[in-house]
């Protein structure tokens, strides 16, 4: 019955080559020349900092939906947030490994069709979006705007003026990574955090889109016991790393409207190659997933 | 806080604190000249409120300085009470709601020199002068920064995961943080596929390890081990990263040396169905085995198990197919529908450890089948002046199939080498016979055994700036083929032969085919190059002839054999290529070109007619490819290749081949030459934040050839002919696709249309026909999820084609089809799974009864305990033919092929032991 539903499903999507995913060939692969063509210069950095990120589904997970080692740059006026990993990522992204004389017939399956296709004959590739997020945040800690860029089948770009945080300092303190640490408490885009920042370290700059504390935020997590950053290195670069947003055609956006378009590409993309025979298949994102901003 | 900020606003006391930093900030702004009325509301909260502020400027040159941390601290007290950050004019306000006497203001930043000045408790202004020190952070404090754990070995111990209800190792792995299992058996490590999967270390069956998943008790293991960013290529190690992990099962000692197997039945009607399938499986130390049988008459093709995941170089040979037995062509429908077998396949798979770091595999596969085959036929070939072959017949056949394959592998998987050996022998005993019932009644037998070796060798070796890469296939095949064809058709052929009772064509056809290639590539900046050099040689005999039998068997030979039904030639194509490869990236644009230049020698050996020819040709078959992104929405891709070719041994026989009863072939005698030509060009759109894609396609080829084919005609019997004419084939080729999602309705809603055209000619009754064809085709698409419990997709095609001839000046009647497809899928409870199908068809030259075709089928799944139950019912509609009409070059062609009727199959998964 499956190899029924199977072959049905899939004769009625083959469409002869390149048609619909060539964007998707094209776009991956402009999305790594990006990385490799000139850059809008915002600052110089001489401070690196190394988050581990870590997102639960439920409190009591044992196992993590997302979880990821962040590279924080920071210079005097902006800093840039990323995976260091990604453009090595992207470069290997199955996508990126398809020799484009070799194709015949492309077909693009969304949803949840991967697992339809685990009997499919030939070579399979897959990548997993959420190994590492494709998201880079530029952050003005002075005016508080940040710039979302991000390369989910597409370079998107999206301001996102979060303003100046309210934070809220309360007496607790600790010693995390010996360094002595306060703890300041803040709701942000529904959900409550704790953040604790080290004032011998005089960057008001930290995680994500987090910043604006007296100190380096060296360790945040909600309430709920779901999303945690965790300081887990901090180097000084002799040799200034710049801070600059590569320049490339980008899909302008605001904030939610990238959010569907991730929401969109689901969590992974899985690809059979057989002979010129290419499938690619989407897996969707599991229906309790929740990005962290939940407004 | 907030609420004595928003008491403040409202009673308009500060104006400014729209751009105030902080509420902590803010709240300060009250000013000692407050009425009574604010004094008393606030004497509870504000009774030990402090303002301190000030501004923060630069010692150099007195400017303030923005972003600067201003904290306030209490004597002996490390913890900040207070802080804000200086605006664009380096101005701060701190409040102090404690009662200590005296208090620290510090002000740090970025790249500033920390300040610390202790004052006493009381409104002031406190200003800072601050000079720029770079930052410089102790790093030795921290724990240093883990990247990716690469390489590292995860381990679980099984026991702690396991519960009653685990029936496989695959049950358990799902448990396991990070990893997934899906159906068939395929391992998901952070939702990437494992790239190995080891048991006890060793990989024993490749890309197949869910029959090891899917079978291995997990109360036999002991641990699984998880290899993170694995790559089974030591010598790549390092070199190429992998991103993809390998799993290693660990036995239990009690597990190791004994025999373990499953089982699954299935029995339905009608006719009688049955399926049945049995696994077995021994693990010891130095060696592994896993042995399945699969066996049924359900439609279900089990040979697509045997068939590898690799597309390997062995298919380089050539099959030496040139005989046929007249049989109809499958039907477009689910191969499930028409599939008449009655199959057995057999795998055999062990694995010997040898010495360190080498292994050696055995893979052993077997198949037996019975297909039948049964249709009415009805094909016209339209001649000049407006005359018409019309051939009804008929068509039924049975082949028989026993193939039998041996692959032998031998790795040694080193640190600065890899070394794969896979020597793999085939053997396929098939004979197949057909009547084909018309004006005549003709009987077909065709045995067509293929015995086949080759060998592939691969070696990478590692050098500091690239990795030199060699492989090399060698391979030999045979198959005598014997066609046997009753009555004798052609007599004319036969000339001493009257009593003749059947003509048998013989057919041998030996090649030797041997390819290596060396290659390494090295990038720079934008540019990438590859360099390889390749030699490849095909050696090809061909020995055939064709004569009249009689008696029985058909085994007395009547006469000698006419040299005009008679080869034997040797045909030799040996080719040295040098291809250079290159892509250059600039910006948004993607160039790639490949400029293989290939020498080409020739020998034909004709020893019949006494011929030999040497042809040396040196081609140079460029290909050229460009990408650019126009905009964030627009991208296009542009192809451009030119390739010369020449015919292989089947278009340089001279004597006369019957490939099949219908058929009788030889060439003239010239080379046969083409030079081809295509252009392509897509264009796409896509805007992800709408929603909607969308994308077109046009491409243009052109072929010349020296030689021009055709048949003469005489009767229904066709001989094929070429004729030293240059000719020239052409096309265009156009679609576009459409696509939107509709959030509302959470559907996909897609439409696709293609249009080609084409023109060509060939050669019928020594008369040349020139031709041309056009189709069109529009399918409307949607896929909806209905619920989390179910989902819903249907698509409907039309599509017209049509062929003209040009010379009789007549255009044949267009034909219009129709197809739609539903399916319904349903997820009622755990464990239950519902699939509903519909298909369609209307084909409106279908000349009598009806135009129109349904298929209907319903599976269910439910899994009970360690039991998995699976119902289906298929073609529940009961139709018993598909009927089909189309046009083929000149030849127009309808067939009504016999389908398997409704039937029903129950089956059950089960442990044997």
């Amino acid at each position: 019955m499956k190899k029924i539903v199977l072959s049905i499903f899939f004769a009625t999507v083959v469409y002869p080559a390149f048609t619909q995913d060539v964007v998707v060939v094209g776009s991956a692969t402009a999305g790594r020349k990006g990385e490799e063509m000139g850059k809008e210069y915002l600052d110089m950095a001489t401070v690196r900092v190394y988050y581990y990120f870590t997102q639960k589904e439920k409190a009591n997970d044992k196992s993590f939906v997302r979880h990821d080692t962040m590279t924080l740059d920071i210079g005097a006026q902006m800093s840039h947030y990323y995976d260091m990993t990604r453009p090595k990522k992207d470069a290997e992204s199955p996508l990126n490994q398809l020799d484009p004389n070799r194709i015949q017939t492309i077909s693009v399956l969304k949803g949840n069709s991967a697992d339809e296709f685990d009997n499919f004959l030939g070579e399979k590739h897959e990548q997993n979006y959420f190994d590492g997020t494709s998201e880079k945040i530029y952050k003005n800690r002075i005016s508080g705007r940040l710039t979302l860029i991000d390369n989910a089948n597409g370079l998107y770009r999206c301001d996102d003026p979060v303003g100046l945080l309210n934070w809220e300092i309360t007496s607790d303190t600790a010693t995390i990574l010996d360094y002595s640490c306060q703890k300041a408490k803040i709701r942000f885009r529904g959900r409550d955090y704790e953040a604790w920042f080290a004032p011998e370290i005089p960057i008001n700059d930290g995680p994500w889109k987090f910043f604006g504390l007296p100190g380096l935020i060296v360790k945040v997590n909600d309430a709920e016991g779901l999303v945690a950053f965790e300081c887990v290195g901090l180097q000084n670069l002799d040799t200034p790393y710049e801070i600059g947003i590569p320049q490339g055609k980008y899909i302008q956006c605001n904030r939610k409207e990238l959010e569907k378009v991730i929401r969109e590409r689901g969590a992974s993309m899985r690809v059979f190659v057989n002979g010129g025979n290419v499938v690619i298949a989407g897996k969707s994102l599991s229906p309790s997933f929740k990005f962290l901003e939940l407004e | 806080m907030k609420k004595k900020l928003s008491v403040l606003c409202h009673c308009g006391l500060d104006p400014q604190s729209h751009d105030g930093r902080l509420m902590i900030v803010r709240g300060l702004r009250v000013k000692p000249a407050m009425t009574i009325f604010l004094l008393l509301m606030f004497s509870i909260v504000s009774s030990a409120q402090t303002v301190i502020q000030g501004t923060v400027k630069d010692v150099q040159d007195n400017k303030g300085v923005n972003g600067i941390n201003v904290m306030l601290q209490e004597p002996g007290n490390s913890a900040i009470s207070a802080f804000a950050m200086t605006d664009i004019n380096g101005k701060y306000k701190l409040e102090y709601k404690g009662e200590k006497d005296s208090v620290t203001i510090s002000a740090s930043g970025f790249n500033i020199q920390k300040q610390l000045k202790t004052v006493a408790r009381k409104n002031q202004t406190v200003d800072f002068a601050v000079s720029f020190e770079s930052i410089s952070l102790k790093e030795v404090k921290i724990t240093p920064p883990k990247i990716r754990q690469r390489g590292d070995t995860i381990n679980y111990l099984v026991d702690g995961f396991i519960d009653k209800n685990d029936r496989t190792i695959g049950d358990v792995l799902k448990k396991l943080p990070g990893i997934d299992v899906k159906e068939s058996g395929q391992i998901l490590y952070q939702n990437e596929p494992i790239n190995k999967m080891y048991v006890e270390g060793l990989d024993l069956l490749g890309g197949r390890y869910g029959i090891a998943t899917n079978n291995i008790q997990a109360k036999d293991v002991q641990s699984v081990e998880v290899l993170e960013n694995h790559q089974p290529i030591k010598a790549l190690k390092d070199r190429v990263l992998s991103e993809q992990a390998a799993l290693n099962l660990k036995l239990k000692d009690s597990a190791k040396g004994t025999i373990t197997s499953n089982g699954l039945l299935g029995a339905g009607a009608s006719p009688l169905l049955l399926a049945g399938e049995i696994t077995g499986m021994y693990f010891t130390k130095g060696r592994q085995n896993i042995t399945t049988y699969k066996g049924n008459n359900t439609g279900n093709d089990v040979s697509r198990d045997l068939n590898s995941f690799y597309s390997n170089a062995a298919s380089q040979m050539s099959g030496g197919g040139l005989l046929s037995v007249q049989s109809p062509s499958s039907p477009s429908i689910s191969q499930k529908r028409y599939l008449f077998n009655r199959a057995n396949a057999f795998t055999f798979n062990n694995l010997w450890k040898l010495k360190s770091d080498y292994q050696l595999n055995a893979n052993i596969h077997y198949l037996n089948d019975r297909i039948d085959k049964s249709s009415l036929d009805h094909t016209e070939y339209y001649l000049p002046g407006d005359n018409l072959v019309r051939i009804e017949e008929k068509i039924n056949s049975r082949l028989y199939s026993n193939r039998a394959d041996a692959e032998f592998q031998l790795s040694g998987n080193k640190d600065k080498f890899y070394l794969n050996n896979l020597l793999k022998i085939t053997g396929a005993w098939d004979n197949e016979r057909g009547n084909a019932i018309g004006a005549d009644s003709v009987r077909q037998r065709l045995d067509k055994p293929n015995y086949g070796i080759n060998n592939t060798f691969n070696w990478v070796k590692n050098y500091e700036k690239t990795a030199l890469n060699i492989s090399s296939f060698n391979g030999f095949s045979t198959s005598p083929h014997t066609l046997t064809v009753n009555p004798v058709l052609y007599d004319n052929l036969f000339e001493q032969s009257t009593s003749a009772e059947a003509m048998r064509q013989s057919v041998t056809l030996n090649n030797f085919r041997s390819i290596t290639t060396a290659s390494a590539g090295y990038d720079k900046g934008k540019l990438s190059q590859n360099y390889a050099l390749s030699f490849r040689a095909d050696l090809q005999h061909l020995n055939s002839d064709l004569q009249g039998v009689a008696g029985q068997a058909g085994n007395d030979k009547l006469n000698t054999v006419p040299d005009s039904l008679r080869n034997d030639l040797q045909w030799n194509k040996l080719e040295w290529l040098f291809t250079p490869r290159y892509t250059y990236i600039y910006n948004d644009w993607r160039l790639s070109f490949s400029l293989p230049f290939n020498y080409t020698a020739l020998f034909i050996d004709d020893q019949v007619r006494k011929k030999e020819e040497n042809y040396s040709r040196l081609y140079f078959n460029p290909s050229f490819m460009v990408q650019y992104k126009m905009s964030a929405y627009w991208d296009m891709y542009a192809n451009a290749s030119y390739s010369n070719g020449m015919g292989g041994i089947s278009n340089e026989y001279a004597g006369y081949i019957m490939r099949s009863y219908r058929n009788l072939m030889r060439n003239e005698g010239d080379l046969y030459e083409t030079k081809s030509q295509s252009y392509s060009i897509n264009l796409n759109y896509r805007n992800p934040i709408k929603s909607v894609f969308g994308n077109a396609r046009v491409a243009y080829s052109n072929s010349k050839a020296n030689l021009l084919y055709g048949y003469d005609f005489d009767g229904i019997l066709q001989v094929q002919k070429s004729l030293a004419l240059p000719n020239r084939r052409e096309g265009i080729s156009s679609e576009f696709n459409l696509n939107k999602t509709v959030d509302v309705l959470a559907s996909t809603i897609r439409l696709g249309g293609a249009y080609s055209t084409s023109t060509s000619s060939q050669l019928v009754q020594g008369e040349i026909i020139k031709y041309g064809s056009e189709r069109y085709s529009l399918t409307p698409a949607i896929n909806t999820k209905l619920q989390s419990w179910s989902s819903f997709s249907y698509s409907i095609t039309f599509s017209e084609s049509q062929t003209r001839l040009k010379s009789g000046n007549n255009d044949l009647d267009p034909i219009r089809t129709v197809s739609q497809r539903a399916n319904f899928n349903l997820f009622p409870l755990k464990g239950l799974t519902v699939n509903l199908e519909y298909e369609y068809f209307y084909n409106n030259a279908i000349a009598s009864g009806s135009r129109t075709m349904s298929f209907g089928d319903v599976g269910v799944k439910y899994k009970w305990n360690k039991l998995e139950f699976l119902l289906n019912y298929t073609n529940i509609f009961n139709s018993k033919q598909y009927i089909s009409a189309s046009y083929s070059d000149i030849s127009s062609y309808y067939y009504a092929y016999d389908l398997r009727s409704a039937e029903v199959l129950l089956s059950v998964r089960f442990k044997i032991k």
